[in-house]
């Protein structure tokens, strides 16, 4: 009658074995996010280039890919993708994504619009390696939204130079620019010694005027 | 069926036409365009627009020609959660809803649209500001088909997208139609009447939607018989023709400004049409336009019309009068919009 007691014994045995292995498996932690990764990426190579290092953020849609490409004639490398589709520039999918640009002795991140499903905004508050950048580009488009002020909150905490810039200027009639420059400075708490300028990727007005700004940054 | 059922069948009518209503919802980030779309499906500036921003707080509504729209705040934000949101604004009560849009999407919209498609809302993408679409190097036609693609990968199913431009005029036909075709029948009626017309086709829609109202007001005016028509031997209720023409007048976008401008129109027949319509708007105006119908036969095409308003009054000398009335101030209102569509006025 001794095969009987094979169940039992299996059944022991098996008790013993669950409580065996559930005490081995650790709780785990939450699990990070592609964009967490790649901010964290970026802080790395941030640390090892040696150029001034210069942040573009904005509304997605505000222009930035394009501004990029403007001040720089075309010539930076990699070159940013451009277009109308919400995250086209897209650090949130890839994990081998290029995060940094460069042209002369610029280090460009033309980071993705902030507050869209892939790369909501506080994301960006929490993880961004804001302390590691020499200067910020601040692009705004129409008008101001509750992560815009947030996001100038956080540049203006880094305490480095900021550009602010007004995209699609070539929208505005010239009696408005007063009032939206004046909207922008309230709504953000500018401070005087920063200048708002206006441009049009679509007619080139201002570009020049923000490169002088980002070569500005440079000198000091 | 005596003449005294019929008279408060088409009070209680009218009741109901005027109560009903067609109410809008739209949503999407601030400098979209949502004021500015408002004023252009109602043809008339109900919202105030401006480059300086506004923080949305509450539910900022609007009311035109029969026609409500309620801007919504932001969804999610700190001081709407997504939780409580949906019982704060009511939103099962809105007929349609408007996803408006300039750039691209934002978490906010994306979120919202999908909750509005869970619960079988009828929900339409509206991409505002087409006039800026724009890329180096790339056709328009092109950038249409990327943001179609773009929004229809985001809310995860085929919706419909209407591009339009405030600015230039473009696409707000095509809205207008496509949210009458998304509202049931009544509404419909009302959408006609109160939506701009910026097509032929449009404005024929228009026009059988206030036939049907002028019909049933103006029996309810004939019903009503407090004032006396001179020359005649029935009294009408004026002050209920003086509410249709108005009425009218609102639904064809002749406000009191533009028929002044149009009375110096160059072109003939809008100066003419133009000065009857302002003319007949006054109660003296009226008293004489009701004077110049009695004797006459009464208008056999709105025969059709006698399932609304019934057997007894249709056959009254009071409904003659008053139909001719309506018909005649209607057919003025008709053409002058008819005219000012072809030849492009602006107030």
């Amino acid at each position: 009658m001794w095969w009987l007691a094979i169940p039992v014994i299996g059944l022991v045995g098996k008790a013993i074995y669950d409580a065996v292995v559930d005490e081995s498996e650790p709780p785990s932690p939450r699990r990070k996010t592609t964009l967490e990764i790649n901010l964290e990426r970026l802080e790395g190579q941030l640390r090892s280039h040696s150029g001034c290092k210069i942040a573009i953020l904005g509304q997605p849609g505000s222009g930035k890919s394009s501004l990029l490409k403007k001040i720089t004639k075309g010539k930076v490398r990699p070159l940013p993708i451009i277009g109308v589709q919400t995250d086209a520039t897209n650090w949130a999918s890839d994990l081998g994504c290029s995060l940094l640009s460069v042209y002369e002795n610029y280090v460009f991140a033309d980071v993705p619009g902030y507050d869209t499903v892939l790369h909501p905004l506080q994301v960006f508050s929490s993880c961004f390696p804001f302390k590691y950048f020499d200067a910020f580009v601040f692009v705004t488009q129409g008008k101001l939204h509750a992560s815009d002020e947030e996001m100038y909150r956080q540049i203006v905490k880094a305490g480095k130079k900021v550009i602010v810039a007004r995209s699609f200027s070539e929208g505005l009639q010239s009696e408005n620019i007063g009032s939206v420059e004046n909207d922008i400075r309230t709504r953000l708490s500018i401070a005087k010694s920063v200048s708002i300028i206006f441009f049009s990727n679509k007619t080139g007005d201002g570009i020049e005027t923000v490169f002088d700004s980002i070569r500005n940054v440079g000198s000091i | 069926m005596s003449i005294h059922d019929d008279a408060e069948k088409i009070r209680l009518k009218l009741d109901e036409e005027n109560r009903t209503t067609v109410s809008v919802a739209l949503f999407g980030q601030p400098g979209a365009g949502k004021s500015s779309l408002i004023n252009n499906i109602v043809g008339k500036k109900v919202a105030a627009v401006g480059v300086e921003t506004d923080k949305t707080i509450k539910a900022e509504s609007y009311e035109a020609n029969g026609l409500k729209f309620v801007d919504l705040p932001g969804y999610g934000t700190k001081n709407f959660p997504k939780e409580s949101y949906f019982e704060k604004f009511d939103i099962p009560k809105f007929d349609l809803f408007l996803c408006v849009s300039s750039g691209k999407l934002h978490q906010a919209d994306t979120e919202f649209f999908q909750e509005l498609v869970k619960r079988g809302k009828v929900c339409i993408f509206v991409v505002n500001k087409h006039d800026e679409l724009w890329e180096d190097g790339v056709r328009v036609e092109e950038l249409e088909r990327r943001k179609t693609e773009d929004i229809t990968k985001h809310v995860g199913q085929p919706v419909k997208i209407i591009f339009t431009s405030c600015r230039q005029g473009t696409g707000l036909d095509t809205l207008n139609v496509e949210i009458q075709n998304n509202l049931e029948d009544a509404k419909r009626e009302r959408w006609a009447r109160g939506a701009k017309a910026y097509s032929t086709r449009f404005l024929q829609e228009k026009k059988a939607a206030c036939e049907r109202y002028v019909a049933i007001a103006s029996a309810a005016a004939a019903a009503n018989g407090i004032n006396p028509v001179p020359g005649a031997d029935v009294a009408v209720d004026v002050s209920i023709i003086m509410k249709l023409f108005k009425e009218i007048r609102h639904d064809y976008g002749l406000s009191e400004n533009f028929l002044t401008t149009l009375k110096q129109s160059s072109i003939p027949v809008v100066g003419r049409l133009a000065n009857n319509v302002v003319q007949y708007a006054a109660k003296e105006g009226i008293l004489m336009l009701l004077k110049s119908f009695v004797g006459r036969q009464a208008v056999k095409s709105f025969a059709k019309y006698i399932p609304f308003v019934g057997q007894a009054l249709a056959a009254s000398l009071g409904y003659a009068i008053t139909s001719s009335v309506g018909k005649s101030y209607h057919d003025d209102c008709y053409q002058l919009a008819e005219e000012i569509l072809n030849n492009q006025l602006r107030e």
